[in-house]
Protein backbone atom coordinates (compact mmCIF):
# COMPACT_ATOMS: atom_id res chain seq x y z
CA UNK A 1 0.00 0.00 0.00
CA UNK A 2 1.42 3.33 -0.94
CA UNK A 3 1.10 6.96 0.83
CA UNK A 4 -1.65 7.83 -1.22
CA UNK A 5 -3.63 4.98 -1.09
CA UNK A 6 -2.96 4.71 3.09
CA UNK A 7 -3.99 7.96 3.45
CA UNK A 8 -7.45 7.52 0.86
CA UNK A 9 -7.73 3.93 3.16
CA UNK A 10 -6.92 5.24 6.44
CA UNK A 11 -10.32 6.18 7.36
CA UNK A 12 -12.23 3.26 6.39
CA UNK A 13 -9.55 1.29 8.12
CA UNK A 14 -9.76 3.28 11.36
CA UNK A 15 -14.03 2.92 11.21
CA UNK A 16 -13.51 -1.39 10.73
CA UNK A 17 -10.85 -0.88 14.01
CA UNK A 18 -13.55 0.58 16.22
CA UNK A 19 -15.96 -2.17 15.05
CA UNK A 20 -13.88 -4.35 16.19
CA UNK A 21 -13.02 -3.37 18.92
CA UNK A 22 -16.06 -2.43 19.88
CA UNK A 23 -16.91 -6.83 19.48
CA UNK A 24 -13.88 -7.55 21.44
CA UNK A 25 -15.86 -5.32 24.38
CA UNK A 26 -19.23 -6.97 23.77
CA UNK A 27 -17.38 -10.46 23.30
CA UNK A 28 -15.68 -9.64 27.14
CA UNK A 29 -18.75 -8.91 27.97
CA UNK A 30 -20.40 -12.05 27.31
CA UNK A 31 -17.67 -13.51 29.97
CA UNK A 32 -18.65 -10.51 32.82
CA UNK A 33 -16.53 -12.83 35.60
CA UNK A 34 -13.44 -13.83 33.59
CA UNK A 35 -12.93 -9.88 32.56
CA UNK A 36 -13.47 -8.49 36.02
CA UNK A 37 -11.15 -11.04 37.35
CA UNK A 38 -8.74 -10.33 35.06
CA UNK A 39 -8.89 -6.88 35.74
CA UNK A 40 -8.25 -7.50 39.62
CA UNK A 41 -5.81 -9.83 38.53
CA UNK A 42 -3.73 -7.34 36.90
CA UNK A 43 -4.19 -4.68 39.15
CA UNK A 44 -2.68 -6.93 42.10
CA UNK A 45 -0.09 -8.00 39.54
CA UNK A 46 1.20 -4.75 39.30
CA UNK A 47 0.90 -3.89 43.04
CA UNK A 48 3.33 -6.98 43.82
CA UNK A 49 5.31 -5.36 41.33
CA UNK A 50 5.85 -2.49 43.03
CA UNK A 51 6.30 -4.24 46.33
CA UNK A 52 9.30 -5.73 45.39
CA UNK A 53 10.47 -2.56 44.16
CA UNK A 54 9.55 -1.03 47.47
CA UNK A 55 12.18 -4.29 49.31
CA UNK A 56 15.12 -3.52 46.76
CA UNK A 57 15.04 0.38 47.92
CA UNK A 58 14.41 -0.87 51.93
CA UNK A 59 18.03 -2.48 51.75
CA UNK A 60 19.59 -0.03 48.66
CA UNK A 61 19.50 3.73 47.70
CA UNK A 62 19.95 3.03 44.27
CA UNK A 63 19.76 0.39 41.97
CA UNK A 64 22.61 0.60 39.14
CA UNK A 65 22.89 4.76 39.50
CA UNK A 66 18.55 4.51 39.14
CA UNK A 67 17.07 6.16 42.31
CA UNK A 68 13.94 4.98 43.91
CA UNK A 69 11.91 7.39 42.12
CA UNK A 70 13.17 7.06 38.60
CA UNK A 71 12.96 3.24 39.07
CA UNK A 72 9.17 3.55 40.14
CA UNK A 73 9.06 5.90 36.95
CA UNK A 74 10.71 3.31 35.04
CA UNK A 75 8.46 0.42 36.72
CA UNK A 76 5.20 2.52 35.43
CA UNK A 77 6.71 3.13 31.84
CA UNK A 78 7.94 -0.79 31.33
CA UNK A 79 4.11 -1.27 32.86
CA UNK A 80 2.60 0.71 30.19
CA UNK A 81 4.52 -0.89 27.17
CA UNK A 82 3.87 -4.55 28.51
CA UNK A 83 0.51 -3.75 29.48
CA UNK A 84 -0.41 -2.32 25.53
CA UNK A 85 0.94 -5.18 24.24
CA UNK A 86 -1.18 -7.09 26.44
CA UNK A 87 -4.15 -5.21 25.34
CA UNK A 88 -3.48 -4.95 21.88
CA UNK A 89 -0.75 -7.27 20.13
CA UNK A 90 -0.48 -10.62 22.55
CA UNK A 91 -4.39 -11.55 22.03
CA UNK A 92 -4.03 -11.24 18.09
CA UNK A 93 -0.66 -13.51 18.34
CA UNK A 94 -2.92 -15.77 19.78
CA UNK A 95 -5.70 -15.74 17.77
CA UNK A 96 -3.35 -15.86 14.42
CA UNK A 97 -2.27 -19.03 15.50
CA UNK A 98 -5.97 -20.25 15.84
CA UNK A 99 -6.48 -19.25 12.61
CA UNK A 100 -3.33 -20.28 10.59
CA UNK A 101 -3.83 -24.08 12.39
CA UNK A 102 -7.85 -24.03 11.82
CA UNK A 103 -7.09 -22.70 8.24
CA UNK A 104 -9.51 -19.70 8.60
CA UNK A 105 -6.93 -17.23 7.63
CA UNK A 106 -7.94 -18.15 4.15
CA UNK A 107 -11.17 -16.05 4.97
CA UNK A 108 -9.11 -13.24 6.20
CA UNK A 109 -7.43 -12.84 3.03
CA UNK A 110 -9.94 -12.63 0.72
CA UNK A 111 -11.31 -9.45 2.68
CA UNK A 112 -10.82 -6.47 0.78
CA UNK A 113 -8.29 -4.64 3.88
CA UNK A 114 -4.74 -4.64 4.67
CA UNK A 115 -4.72 -7.85 6.20
CA UNK A 116 -1.49 -7.12 8.30
CA UNK A 117 -3.87 -4.33 9.83
CA UNK A 118 -6.75 -6.32 10.31
CA UNK A 119 -4.31 -9.00 12.03
CA UNK A 120 -2.57 -7.15 14.26
CA UNK A 121 -4.80 -5.11 15.83
CA UNK A 122 -8.56 -7.05 15.28
CA UNK A 123 -8.76 -8.27 18.68
CA UNK A 124 -8.50 -6.13 22.19
CA UNK A 125 -7.90 -8.25 25.54
CA UNK A 126 -9.96 -5.15 27.93
CA UNK A 127 -9.09 -7.59 30.98
CA UNK A 128 -5.02 -6.01 30.92
CA UNK A 129 -6.39 -2.56 31.51
CA UNK A 130 -5.73 -2.79 35.09
CA UNK A 131 -2.16 -2.93 34.63
CA UNK A 132 -1.80 -0.25 31.84
CA UNK A 133 -4.31 2.46 34.08
CA UNK A 134 -2.78 1.66 37.31
CA UNK A 135 0.63 2.39 35.65
CA UNK A 136 -0.50 5.79 34.18
CA UNK A 137 -1.55 6.57 37.99
CA UNK A 138 1.54 5.44 39.07
CA UNK A 139 3.29 7.92 36.84
CA UNK A 140 1.45 10.98 37.16
CA UNK A 141 1.53 10.96 40.64
CA UNK A 142 5.17 10.56 40.32
CA UNK A 143 4.73 14.15 38.51
CA UNK A 144 1.97 15.67 40.32
CA UNK A 145 4.15 15.18 43.59
CA UNK A 146 6.87 16.30 41.98
CA UNK A 147 9.20 13.17 42.61
CA UNK A 148 9.90 13.43 39.12
CA UNK A 149 10.72 16.84 37.48
CA UNK A 150 10.07 16.80 33.30
CA UNK A 151 11.17 19.41 31.91
CA UNK A 152 9.33 20.21 28.23
CA UNK A 153 12.83 19.07 25.96
CA UNK A 154 12.90 15.71 28.71
CA UNK A 155 9.17 15.20 27.77
CA UNK A 156 10.07 15.56 24.09
CA UNK A 157 12.64 12.94 23.66
CA UNK A 158 10.38 10.70 26.00
CA UNK A 159 7.14 10.94 23.38
CA UNK A 160 10.19 10.45 20.52
CA UNK A 161 11.84 7.46 22.79
CA UNK A 162 7.89 5.79 23.65
CA UNK A 163 7.58 5.57 20.20
CA UNK A 164 10.79 3.85 19.01
CA UNK A 165 9.62 1.67 21.73
CA UNK A 166 6.28 0.95 20.59
CA UNK A 167 7.98 0.29 16.83
CA UNK A 168 10.64 -2.10 17.77
CA UNK A 169 7.92 -3.94 20.03
CA UNK A 170 5.66 -4.12 17.01
CA UNK A 171 8.34 -4.93 14.77
CA UNK A 172 8.85 -8.09 16.84
CA UNK A 173 5.84 -8.83 16.64
CA UNK A 174 5.48 -9.00 13.35
CA UNK A 175 8.26 -11.19 12.62
CA UNK A 176 6.48 -13.37 15.04
CA UNK A 177 2.98 -13.51 13.05
CA UNK A 178 5.16 -14.00 9.83
CA UNK A 179 7.30 -17.31 11.16
CA UNK A 180 3.69 -18.17 12.42
CA UNK A 181 2.73 -18.32 8.84
CA UNK A 182 5.77 -19.67 7.91
CA UNK A 183 5.92 -22.50 10.20
CA UNK A 184 2.31 -23.18 10.82
CA UNK A 185 2.79 -23.32 14.75
CA UNK A 186 3.00 -20.59 17.12
CA UNK A 187 2.83 -21.65 20.71
CA UNK A 188 6.68 -20.97 20.95
CA UNK A 189 6.67 -17.77 19.73
CA UNK A 190 4.20 -16.07 21.98
CA UNK A 191 6.43 -17.41 24.52
CA UNK A 192 9.47 -15.80 23.14
CA UNK A 193 7.75 -12.78 22.84
CA UNK A 194 7.75 -13.45 26.86
CA UNK A 195 11.57 -13.74 27.11
CA UNK A 196 11.73 -10.69 25.18
CA UNK A 197 10.04 -8.46 27.75
CA UNK A 198 12.02 -10.10 30.15
CA UNK A 199 15.09 -8.22 29.33
CA UNK A 200 13.06 -5.09 29.45
CA UNK A 201 11.87 -5.39 33.16
CA UNK A 202 15.40 -3.90 34.42
CA UNK A 203 17.15 -0.90 33.34
CA UNK A 204 19.74 -2.03 30.84
CA UNK A 205 22.72 -0.64 33.37
CA UNK A 206 22.50 -4.02 35.50
CA UNK A 207 23.93 -5.82 32.53
CA UNK A 208 27.52 -6.00 31.74
CA UNK A 209 29.14 -3.15 29.63
CA UNK A 210 29.05 -5.03 26.27
CA UNK A 211 25.81 -6.80 26.40
CA UNK A 212 24.65 -2.93 27.12
CA UNK A 213 26.10 -1.62 24.34
CA UNK A 214 24.83 -4.74 22.44
CA UNK A 215 21.41 -3.64 23.29
CA UNK A 216 21.71 -0.01 22.61
CA UNK A 217 23.56 -0.05 19.31
CA UNK A 218 22.05 -4.00 17.67
CA UNK A 219 19.34 -5.76 19.68
CA UNK A 220 17.51 -2.76 20.74
CA UNK A 221 16.19 -3.59 23.92
CA UNK A 222 17.32 -0.62 25.58
CA UNK A 223 15.06 1.18 23.66
CA UNK A 224 11.93 -0.57 24.48
CA UNK A 225 11.93 0.47 28.33
CA UNK A 226 15.26 2.20 29.54
CA UNK A 227 15.71 5.27 27.06
CA UNK A 228 12.28 6.04 27.45
CA UNK A 229 12.60 6.36 31.44
CA UNK A 230 15.72 7.41 31.39
CA UNK A 231 14.67 10.26 28.80
CA UNK A 232 11.24 11.23 31.15
CA UNK A 233 13.72 11.05 34.49
CA UNK A 234 17.23 12.27 33.83
CA UNK A 235 17.27 13.20 30.55
CA UNK A 236 19.10 11.48 27.16
CA UNK A 237 21.13 12.98 24.68
CA UNK A 238 19.17 13.90 21.27
CA UNK A 239 21.30 11.60 19.47
CA UNK A 240 20.26 8.55 21.27
CA UNK A 241 16.75 8.90 20.43
CA UNK A 242 17.85 9.94 17.12
CA UNK A 243 19.88 6.30 16.53
CA UNK A 244 16.59 4.81 18.05
CA UNK A 245 14.08 6.51 15.31
CA UNK A 246 16.49 5.25 12.28
CA UNK A 247 16.69 1.59 13.66
CA UNK A 248 12.91 1.95 14.49
CA UNK A 249 12.50 2.36 10.80
CA UNK A 250 14.89 0.09 9.86
CA UNK A 251 13.05 -3.22 12.21
CA UNK A 252 9.96 -1.83 10.70
CA UNK A 253 10.24 -1.70 6.97
CA UNK A 254 12.47 -5.22 7.75
CA UNK A 255 9.72 -6.63 9.84
CA UNK A 256 7.03 -5.89 6.76
CA UNK A 257 9.53 -7.10 3.92
CA UNK A 258 9.16 -10.33 6.17
CA UNK A 259 5.67 -10.55 6.45
CA UNK A 260 5.21 -9.10 3.15
CA UNK A 261 7.11 -12.48 1.97
CA UNK A 262 5.31 -14.88 4.33
CA UNK A 263 2.03 -14.05 3.21
CA UNK A 264 3.07 -14.32 -0.63
CA UNK A 265 4.67 -17.95 0.11
CA UNK A 266 1.41 -18.29 2.13
CA UNK A 267 0.00 -22.16 0.98
CA UNK A 268 -3.33 -22.52 3.28
CA UNK A 269 -4.30 -25.97 4.72
CA UNK A 270 -5.31 -28.51 2.65
CA UNK A 271 -6.76 -28.46 -0.83
CA UNK B 1 -9.70 -12.46 -23.51
CA UNK B 2 -13.29 -12.27 -23.83
CA UNK B 3 -15.36 -9.67 -22.17
CA UNK B 4 -18.52 -11.61 -21.33
CA UNK B 5 -16.29 -14.17 -19.38
CA UNK B 6 -16.07 -13.20 -15.61
CA UNK B 7 -13.46 -15.98 -14.98
CA UNK B 8 -11.11 -17.38 -17.55
CA UNK B 9 -7.61 -19.53 -16.86
CA UNK B 10 -4.99 -20.37 -19.19
CA UNK B 11 -2.25 -23.04 -18.81
CA UNK B 12 -3.14 -22.69 -14.62
CA UNK B 13 -0.30 -24.78 -12.93
CA UNK B 14 0.29 -24.69 -9.05
CA UNK B 15 2.97 -26.67 -7.64
CA UNK B 16 3.61 -27.85 -3.97
CA UNK B 17 6.71 -28.83 -2.00
CA UNK B 18 5.35 -31.53 0.52
CA UNK B 19 7.76 -32.21 3.08
CA UNK B 20 8.50 -36.22 4.15
CA UNK B 21 8.95 -37.78 6.71
CA UNK B 22 9.90 -41.76 8.00
CA UNK B 23 8.25 -43.29 10.57
CA UNK B 24 10.29 -43.55 14.20
CA UNK B 25 12.42 -41.33 16.37
CA UNK B 26 15.45 -41.22 14.66
CA UNK B 27 14.16 -40.41 11.01
CA UNK B 28 12.53 -37.53 12.96
CA UNK B 29 15.60 -36.41 14.66
CA UNK B 30 17.17 -36.65 10.57
CA UNK B 31 14.32 -34.68 9.61
CA UNK B 32 15.51 -31.89 11.38
CA UNK B 33 18.90 -31.69 9.91
CA UNK B 34 18.21 -32.99 6.13
CA UNK B 35 14.65 -32.32 5.75
CA UNK B 36 13.36 -34.53 3.06
CA UNK B 37 10.41 -32.99 0.66
CA UNK B 38 9.39 -33.50 -3.23
CA UNK B 39 7.69 -31.22 -5.59
CA UNK B 40 3.87 -32.59 -5.67
CA UNK B 41 1.57 -30.87 -9.03
CA UNK B 42 -1.85 -29.85 -7.31
CA UNK B 43 -2.75 -28.69 -10.48
CA UNK B 44 -1.88 -28.59 -14.10
CA UNK B 45 -2.39 -26.48 -17.18
CA UNK B 46 -5.90 -26.09 -16.69
CA UNK B 47 -7.44 -23.99 -19.34
CA UNK B 48 -10.93 -22.89 -18.01
CA UNK B 49 -13.65 -19.99 -19.36
CA UNK B 50 -16.86 -19.20 -17.30
CA UNK B 51 -19.31 -16.88 -18.48
CA UNK B 52 -20.78 -13.64 -16.53
CA UNK B 53 -24.35 -15.22 -14.17
CA UNK B 54 -23.41 -19.04 -14.88
CA UNK B 55 -23.56 -21.42 -11.94
CA UNK B 56 -20.87 -24.27 -12.72
CA UNK B 57 -19.65 -27.26 -10.74
CA UNK B 58 -16.11 -28.03 -10.18
CA UNK B 59 -15.89 -31.72 -9.69
CA UNK B 60 -13.45 -34.13 -8.73
CA UNK B 61 -12.02 -36.75 -6.38
CA UNK B 62 -10.36 -35.42 -3.07
CA UNK B 63 -6.84 -34.23 -3.72
CA UNK B 64 -7.83 -33.53 -7.47
CA UNK B 65 -7.19 -29.55 -7.37
CA UNK B 66 -10.42 -28.57 -7.06
CA UNK B 67 -9.67 -26.38 -3.51
CA UNK B 68 -6.20 -25.24 -5.09
CA UNK B 69 -7.69 -23.72 -8.08
CA UNK B 70 -10.45 -22.24 -5.70
CA UNK B 71 -7.93 -20.87 -3.64
CA UNK B 72 -5.93 -19.08 -7.07
CA UNK B 73 -9.01 -17.94 -8.01
CA UNK B 74 -9.68 -15.90 -4.94
CA UNK B 75 -6.33 -14.63 -4.92
CA UNK B 76 -5.23 -16.74 -1.32
CA UNK B 77 -2.18 -18.43 -3.35
CA UNK B 78 -0.08 -17.47 -5.81
CA UNK B 79 -0.43 -20.09 -9.30
CA UNK B 80 3.53 -21.51 -10.36
CA UNK B 81 2.63 -20.57 -14.15
CA UNK B 82 0.07 -19.85 -16.35
CA UNK B 83 -2.37 -17.06 -16.61
CA UNK B 84 -5.57 -16.08 -14.58
CA UNK B 85 -8.12 -13.12 -15.40
CA UNK B 86 -11.24 -12.95 -12.75
CA UNK B 87 -13.29 -9.82 -13.29
CA UNK B 88 -10.27 -8.36 -15.21
CA UNK B 89 -8.56 -8.59 -12.41
CA UNK B 90 -5.36 -11.07 -11.52
CA UNK B 91 -6.59 -12.19 -8.25
CA UNK B 92 -3.16 -12.88 -6.27
CA UNK B 93 -2.66 -9.29 -6.48
CA UNK B 94 -4.98 -9.04 -3.67
CA UNK B 95 -6.79 -5.39 -5.64
CA UNK B 96 -9.07 -4.38 -2.88
CA UNK B 97 -11.38 -3.60 -5.63
CA UNK B 98 -11.72 -7.17 -6.72
CA UNK B 99 -11.57 -8.55 -3.46
CA UNK B 100 -14.66 -6.40 -3.06
CA UNK B 101 -16.72 -7.97 -5.48
CA UNK B 102 -15.87 -11.86 -4.77
CA UNK B 103 -16.80 -13.99 -2.04
CA UNK B 104 -15.67 -17.46 -0.51
CA UNK B 105 -16.98 -19.89 1.29
CA UNK B 106 -15.94 -23.05 2.54
CA UNK B 107 -18.05 -24.97 4.26
CA UNK B 108 -15.43 -26.58 6.65
CA UNK B 109 -14.48 -23.10 7.54
CA UNK B 110 -16.00 -19.72 9.23
CA UNK B 111 -16.21 -16.05 9.29
CA UNK B 112 -18.23 -16.10 12.18
CA UNK B 113 -16.90 -15.00 15.36
CA UNK B 114 -17.51 -18.18 17.76
CA UNK B 115 -18.23 -16.79 21.06
CA UNK B 116 -20.67 -13.66 19.17
CA UNK B 117 -23.66 -13.43 17.56
CA UNK B 118 -24.16 -13.13 14.00
CA UNK B 119 -25.36 -9.94 13.99
CA UNK B 120 -21.76 -8.59 14.88
CA UNK B 121 -20.36 -10.37 12.09
CA UNK B 122 -22.45 -8.93 10.23
CA UNK B 123 -21.64 -5.46 11.33
CA UNK B 124 -18.06 -5.88 10.73
CA UNK B 125 -18.56 -6.59 7.32
CA UNK B 126 -20.66 -3.98 6.79
CA UNK B 127 -17.47 -1.86 7.66
CA UNK B 128 -15.00 -3.92 6.02
CA UNK B 129 -17.24 -3.51 2.73
CA UNK B 130 -17.80 0.23 3.50
CA UNK B 131 -22.42 -0.60 2.77
CA UNK B 132 -24.48 2.28 4.33
CA UNK B 133 -26.59 1.45 6.91
CA UNK B 134 -29.70 2.29 5.17
CA UNK B 135 -28.49 0.18 2.05
CA UNK B 136 -26.99 -2.69 4.81
CA UNK B 137 -30.50 -2.76 6.50
CA UNK B 138 -32.04 -3.59 3.51
CA UNK B 139 -30.11 -6.51 2.39
CA UNK B 140 -29.39 -7.78 5.87
CA UNK B 141 -34.04 -8.02 5.81
CA UNK B 142 -33.66 -9.99 2.41
CA UNK B 143 -31.03 -12.63 3.07
CA UNK B 144 -32.71 -12.76 6.82
CA UNK B 145 -35.71 -13.81 5.03
CA UNK B 146 -34.47 -15.85 2.32
CA UNK B 147 -32.07 -17.62 4.42
CA UNK B 148 -34.78 -18.12 7.50
CA UNK B 149 -32.30 -17.13 10.04
CA UNK B 150 -34.32 -14.29 12.17
CA UNK B 151 -33.90 -16.38 15.24
CA UNK B 152 -30.43 -16.92 14.53
CA UNK B 153 -29.30 -13.36 14.44
CA UNK B 154 -28.64 -12.32 18.47
CA UNK B 155 -27.41 -15.80 19.74
CA UNK B 156 -23.84 -16.54 19.86
CA UNK B 157 -22.59 -18.76 16.97
CA UNK B 158 -21.00 -21.31 18.45
CA UNK B 159 -24.77 -22.05 20.42
CA UNK B 160 -26.03 -22.20 16.88
CA UNK B 161 -26.60 -25.66 14.83
CA UNK B 162 -24.43 -26.52 11.94
CA UNK B 163 -27.44 -25.97 9.83
CA UNK B 164 -27.98 -22.40 11.35
CA UNK B 165 -24.26 -21.48 11.42
CA UNK B 166 -24.34 -22.07 7.43
CA UNK B 167 -26.84 -20.54 6.47
CA UNK B 168 -25.28 -17.27 9.04
CA UNK B 169 -22.09 -17.87 7.17
CA UNK B 170 -23.76 -18.02 3.27
CA UNK B 171 -25.75 -14.19 4.74
CA UNK B 172 -22.53 -13.22 6.09
CA UNK B 173 -20.54 -13.97 2.59
CA UNK B 174 -23.68 -12.49 0.70
CA UNK B 175 -23.84 -9.13 2.30
CA UNK B 176 -21.67 -7.42 -0.22
CA UNK B 177 -23.04 -8.66 -3.44
CA UNK B 178 -20.61 -10.38 -4.64
CA UNK B 179 -20.13 -10.99 -8.37
CA UNK B 180 -18.26 -14.02 -7.97
CA UNK B 181 -18.86 -16.09 -5.52
CA UNK B 182 -16.56 -19.55 -4.85
CA UNK B 183 -18.59 -22.06 -2.67
CA UNK B 184 -16.45 -25.13 -1.55
CA UNK B 185 -18.69 -27.86 -0.14
CA UNK B 186 -21.01 -25.39 1.36
CA UNK B 187 -23.63 -28.37 2.76
CA UNK B 188 -20.58 -30.69 3.98
CA UNK B 189 -21.90 -31.80 7.02
CA UNK B 190 -25.34 -31.08 6.53
CA UNK B 191 -28.14 -33.14 7.26
CA UNK B 192 -30.40 -34.11 4.11
CA UNK B 193 -33.23 -31.11 5.03
CA UNK B 194 -30.53 -28.86 5.52
CA UNK B 195 -28.69 -29.56 2.35
CA UNK B 196 -32.38 -29.15 0.33
CA UNK B 197 -32.62 -25.86 2.61
CA UNK B 198 -28.95 -24.76 1.09
CA UNK B 199 -29.22 -25.71 -2.25
CA UNK B 200 -32.94 -24.21 -2.48
CA UNK B 201 -31.86 -20.75 -1.02
CA UNK B 202 -28.65 -21.00 -3.51
CA UNK B 203 -30.86 -21.41 -6.65
CA UNK B 204 -33.23 -18.51 -5.69
CA UNK B 205 -30.32 -16.15 -4.71
CA UNK B 206 -28.42 -17.16 -8.54
CA UNK B 207 -31.90 -16.35 -9.89
CA UNK B 208 -32.31 -13.53 -8.78
CA UNK B 209 -29.34 -11.39 -8.27
CA UNK B 210 -27.52 -13.87 -11.24
CA UNK B 211 -23.72 -13.64 -9.39
CA UNK B 212 -20.90 -15.43 -11.26
CA UNK B 213 -20.66 -19.04 -9.02
CA UNK B 214 -18.46 -21.69 -9.29
CA UNK B 215 -19.25 -24.73 -6.70
CA UNK B 216 -17.33 -27.67 -6.04
CA UNK B 217 -19.62 -30.37 -3.77
CA UNK B 218 -18.89 -34.07 -2.92
CA UNK B 219 -22.68 -34.50 -2.69
CA UNK B 220 -23.97 -34.89 -6.27
CA UNK B 221 -27.47 -34.00 -5.11
CA UNK B 222 -25.82 -30.22 -5.30
CA UNK B 223 -24.51 -30.60 -8.74
CA UNK B 224 -28.05 -32.00 -10.29
CA UNK B 225 -30.06 -29.87 -8.65
CA UNK B 226 -27.74 -26.55 -8.93
CA UNK B 227 -25.42 -26.41 -12.05
CA UNK B 228 -26.25 -27.28 -15.84
CA UNK B 229 -22.63 -27.15 -16.44
CA UNK B 230 -19.64 -29.11 -14.82
CA UNK B 231 -15.91 -28.99 -15.44
CA UNK B 232 -14.66 -31.91 -14.08
CA UNK B 233 -10.79 -33.01 -12.68
CA UNK B 234 -8.60 -35.48 -11.36
CA UNK B 235 -4.97 -35.21 -10.51
CA UNK B 236 -4.81 -31.60 -11.41
CA UNK B 237 -5.86 -31.77 -14.95
CA UNK B 238 -9.23 -31.21 -16.61
CA UNK B 239 -10.77 -34.27 -18.17
CA UNK B 240 -14.12 -32.99 -18.81
CA UNK B 241 -16.24 -29.28 -19.56
CA UNK B 242 -19.31 -29.55 -21.00
CA UNK B 243 -23.15 -29.54 -19.76
CA UNK B 244 -24.16 -32.51 -17.21
CA UNK B 245 -26.41 -34.16 -19.79
CA UNK B 246 -23.50 -34.64 -22.03
CA UNK B 247 -21.48 -35.67 -19.11
CA UNK B 248 -24.04 -38.11 -19.11
CA UNK B 249 -23.97 -39.69 -22.23
CA UNK B 250 -20.68 -39.53 -23.00
CA UNK B 251 -19.58 -40.82 -20.41
CA UNK B 252 -22.39 -43.59 -19.77
CA UNK B 253 -21.93 -47.19 -21.10
CA UNK B 254 -24.79 -48.56 -19.74
CA UNK B 255 -28.86 -47.71 -18.75
CA UNK B 256 -30.51 -49.15 -15.88
CA UNK B 257 -33.77 -51.33 -16.85
CA UNK B 258 -36.18 -52.03 -14.46
CA UNK B 259 -38.71 -54.90 -15.29
CA UNK B 260 -41.66 -56.54 -13.44
CA UNK B 261 -43.62 -59.39 -15.26
CA UNK B 262 -46.79 -60.41 -14.61
CA UNK B 263 -45.18 -63.79 -14.54
CA UNK B 264 -41.71 -64.57 -15.35
CA UNK B 265 -41.22 -65.66 -19.09
CA UNK B 266 -39.93 -69.40 -19.46
CA UNK B 267 -36.20 -69.63 -19.96
CA UNK B 268 -35.84 -65.69 -18.93
CA UNK B 269 -32.68 -65.08 -17.60
CA UNK B 270 -31.60 -61.64 -16.82
CA UNK B 271 -27.57 -62.64 -17.12
CA UNK B 272 -28.63 -62.91 -20.78
CA UNK B 273 -29.25 -58.81 -20.83
CA UNK B 274 -26.71 -57.47 -18.79
CA UNK B 275 -25.44 -57.26 -15.08
CA UNK B 276 -28.49 -58.00 -12.31
CA UNK B 277 -28.19 -55.54 -9.99
CA UNK B 278 -30.96 -57.21 -7.99
CA UNK B 279 -33.90 -59.48 -8.05
CA UNK B 280 -37.22 -59.36 -5.84
CA UNK B 281 -39.94 -61.61 -7.15
CA UNK B 282 -40.89 -61.13 -10.69
CA UNK B 283 -38.99 -57.83 -10.43
CA UNK B 284 -35.39 -57.53 -11.98
CA UNK B 285 -32.92 -54.55 -12.50
CA UNK B 286 -30.10 -55.35 -14.63
CA UNK B 287 -27.85 -52.56 -16.52
CA UNK B 288 -27.68 -53.10 -20.23
CA UNK B 289 -25.26 -52.00 -22.89
CA UNK B 290 -26.44 -48.08 -23.57
CA UNK B 291 -27.08 -49.36 -27.28
CA UNK B 292 -28.76 -52.45 -26.69
CA UNK B 293 -31.17 -50.74 -25.05
CA UNK B 294 -34.15 -50.16 -27.17
CA UNK B 295 -33.82 -53.48 -28.33
CA UNK B 296 -33.57 -55.29 -25.05
CA UNK B 297 -37.00 -53.57 -23.83
CA UNK B 298 -38.67 -54.22 -27.31
CA UNK B 299 -37.63 -57.80 -26.92
CA UNK B 300 -39.09 -58.08 -23.07
CA UNK B 301 -42.54 -56.46 -24.33
CA UNK B 302 -42.39 -58.61 -27.20
CA UNK B 303 -43.39 -61.58 -24.51
CA UNK B 304 -46.62 -60.22 -23.58
CA UNK B 305 -45.75 -60.71 -19.86
CA UNK B 306 -44.50 -57.38 -18.86
CA UNK B 307 -46.44 -55.40 -15.76
CA UNK B 308 -44.02 -52.70 -16.03
CA UNK B 309 -40.60 -51.15 -17.83
CA UNK B 310 -38.27 -48.24 -17.37
CA UNK B 311 -35.08 -47.31 -18.60
CA UNK B 312 -32.91 -44.85 -16.28
CA UNK B 313 -29.52 -43.40 -16.83
CA UNK B 314 -26.91 -44.37 -14.25
CA UNK B 315 -26.40 -42.14 -11.57
CA UNK B 316 -24.23 -39.48 -11.65
CA UNK B 317 -21.70 -40.74 -8.85
CA UNK B 318 -21.16 -43.48 -11.00
CA UNK B 319 -20.30 -41.29 -14.01
CA UNK B 320 -17.81 -39.73 -12.54
CA UNK B 321 -16.26 -42.61 -10.93
CA UNK B 322 -15.93 -44.06 -14.42
CA UNK B 323 -14.44 -41.27 -15.64
CA UNK B 324 -12.03 -40.98 -12.82
CA UNK B 325 -11.07 -44.70 -12.92
CA UNK B 326 -10.34 -44.22 -16.70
Amino acid sequence: MNFRTFSLEFPRHARILIQFWKTSLVQAMEYRVNFMLGIGANAIDFTIGLVQYGFFFSVANSIAGWQKDQMLAFYAIFMTIFSLHFIVLFPNLEAMSQLVNSGALDLVLTKPISVQFLLSFRKLSFDEMGSFFTSQVLLLGLWATGRIDVSAQNLFLFFGALFCSFSFVYSFFLFLMAIAIRIEKLQNMAELMWSFFTFCRYPVDVFPRWVRSLFISLIPIAFITTIPAKALTVGVEPSTVIWGGFLAVVFLFAARFFWKTAIASYTSAGG
Amino acid sequence: METSSSIVTRNLCRTFEVRRKSEGFLASLKGIFWPRSNFVRAVSGLDMEIQTGELVGFLGPNGAGKTTTLKMLSGLIFPTSGSISVLGFQPFQRDYEYLGRISLVMGQKQNLWWDLPPIETLAIHREIYNISQAEFRARLDELVEMLEIVDCLDIQARKLSLGQRMRCELAVALLHRPQILFLDEPTIGLDILMQKRVRAFLLNYHERFRPTILLTSHYMEDVIALVQRVIVINRGLKIYDGTLNELSKAARLEKILTVTFQSIPEGFSPLAFGKLIFQEGPRFQVKIPREKAAETASNLYSTGKVLDLTLEEAPIEEVLGELFAS
